[in-house]
């Protein structure tokens, strides 16, 4: 009996030590921005490409096992030059494929990158062709080496919670004030939905600068892909980084439209939901269309 | 023996004596002086007189690094890179200087969907257009640090040409952006803007 409870602790010990030292955890633990293909090659269909953006609630030091704050699908039709972003508040109570039924930030903890991509195929019926996933770390970083990034704050927001503390109007945001902008929820009247919608139009004024120095300097490009590979763990081929990042500088952020999906909020136990209303249906079929909103 | 002779030279004395007029036409010709006094061309065929062009200015920058690099890296990334800068120099000069060969050009080294924007607009002169002289030729070409992998170049070129009565005078703005794929570049995307120069 000692013998065998003996035994069952060493196996423990052993899975306990083990497991931390395969896959690509060193990886993950200095890589702030994640990116990754969802399926296997890289064809866009018909001219339409779709992008998976995961912002994670990982802390700085703790990258591993974290939610996802922050989810959006950004389509690119290439012949229209013409975009969208499509945002999921991040307690959407969804179906998560072989998980059950959940909050759609649980499908980053349970199955990674992959099975949240997986979540919102399941939901929308867009084919996603990457995905690519910041934390904390990594987004900080990422503003911090462009030298800021412009943005127009609606109004002065203070926000404990978040650090945000901004006046409003056009500035330039540092890596940290831009984290605790996309970050905040509690100084907006809808919490997590308005989170969501800044977060998004965050995209756009990054976006926005990428435009604007690739316009001036089309050698620009090869710092930002510099800058993101720095801060990067690369799962998506170079070529095909360098043919987003083109393709990216080329579309005009006034043809980018915006959209979050409708919810209605709710409760499952204790724990407060979101629910995506039947409506949001006719947005995925004309997203998954036109790629563009 | 002396009747052999004088045979012979009779038969030489013609024979020099055309081989020198056939001598004197050829290097009158080539001289161009098939133009008559009045101006007129003859119906002699002509052959093109060679146009200076302008020289290519090429500027190379390596993108992406923070720190400096050694002169060892910026050696290997030139060597890397000079097929990208021939690459431009084969295209623009495909463009303006030799649109017979644009086709091929563009077919071994631009993608289809590059290819398809540069076939989307007339670019360089009319056909028939005569004296194409670059006046100008400049490239930006950057060039990743991360090996040489991509480059992007941004060209200007401003060139001139005679379109039967009509003097043509255009520029050029363009864009390329190149991948590396083993020793052999191409381009991905292009965006050209040609407008009439003053």
């Amino acid at each position: 009996m000692i013998k065998r409870a003996i035994g069952v602790i060493v196996a423990i010990a052993l899975v306990c030590v083990i497991v931390p030292l395969i896959g690509p955890r060193d990886d993950v633990a200095t890589a702030a921005v994640e990116m990754g293909a969802v399926h296997e090659s890289y064809v866009p269909a018909h001219g339409k490409i779709y992008v998976l953006v995961i912002g994670n609630d990982a802390r700085f030091g703790n990258p591993d096992q974290s939610r996802a704050d922050a989810i959006h699908l950004v389509g690119i039709n290439i012949d229209k030059m013409r975009g969208g972003i499509l945002n999921f508040p991040r307690d959407s109570w969804v179906s998560i494929p072989g998980h059950g039924t959940s909050k759609i930030n649980e499908a980053l903890y349970d199955g990674g990158p992959q099975l949240l991509a997986q979540t919102l195929e399941s939901l929308t019926g867009i084919h996603i062709d990457y995905w690519i996933m910041t934390g904390f770390q990594g987004f900080d970083g990422l503003v911090r080496d462009l030298h800021g990034v412009q943005y127009n704050v609606p109004h002065r927001i203070d926000d404990n919670f978040s650090g945000a503390h901004l006046d409003g109007g056009k500035q330039i945001l540092s890596g940290w004030e831009a984290l605790s902008f996309v970050r905040s929820r509690h100084a907006w009247p809808n919490g997590d939905i308005d989170r969501t919608t800044n977060q998004a139009k965050f995209l756009l004024a990054l976006l926005k600068k990428l435009r604007g120095q690739v316009d001036g300097d089309p050698s620009r490009l090869l710092d930002w892909i510099a800058i993101v590979q720095k801060h990067t763990r690369l799962d998506i081929p170079a070529s095909d980084q360098f043919k987003l990042g083109v393709l990216a500088s080329h579309v005009q952020p006034g043809r980018v439209g915006i959209q979050t999906v409708p919810v209605t909020i709710g409760a499952v136990g204790a724990a407060s939901v979101v629910f995506i209303s039947p409506g949001a249906k006719t947005i995925y079929a004309k997203f998954r269309k036109n790629a563009y909103l | 023996m002396s009747a052999i002779a004088a045979s012979l030279r009779r038969q030489w004395i013609p024979v020099a004596t055309l081989g020198l007029i056939a001598v004197a036409i050829v290097t009158w010709l080539l001289a161009g002086h098939y133009i008559s006094s009045g101006g007129s061309t003859s119906t002699l065929p002509q052959a093109a007189p060679a146009v200076d062009q302008a020289p290519w200015k090429i500027d190379r920058s390596f993108e992406g690094t923070d720190g400096k690099l050694s002169a060892h890296e910026k050696k290997a990334l030139l060597a890397r890179s000079d097929g990208a800068v021939d690459l431009v120099k084969n295209v623009f000069d495909g463009i303006f200087l030799n649109p017979g060969d644009l086709d091929e050009i563009v077919g071994k080294t631009f993608s289809k969907d590059a290819a398809r924007s540069l076939h989307a607009r007339s670019l360089g002169f009319p056909d028939g257009s005569t004296e194409v002289k670059t006046l100008t030729r400049h490239a930006d070409v950057g060039v990743s640090s991360d090996g040489a992998r991509f480059a992007t170049a941004e060209v200007r070129i401003v060139a001139s040409a005679n379109a039967g009565s009509k003097d043509l005078k255009v520029k050029q703005a363009a864009t390329l952006w190149i991948e590396r794929d083993g020793g052999s570049w191409q381009v991905v995307a292009f965006d050209v803007d040609q407008k009439p120069a003053k």
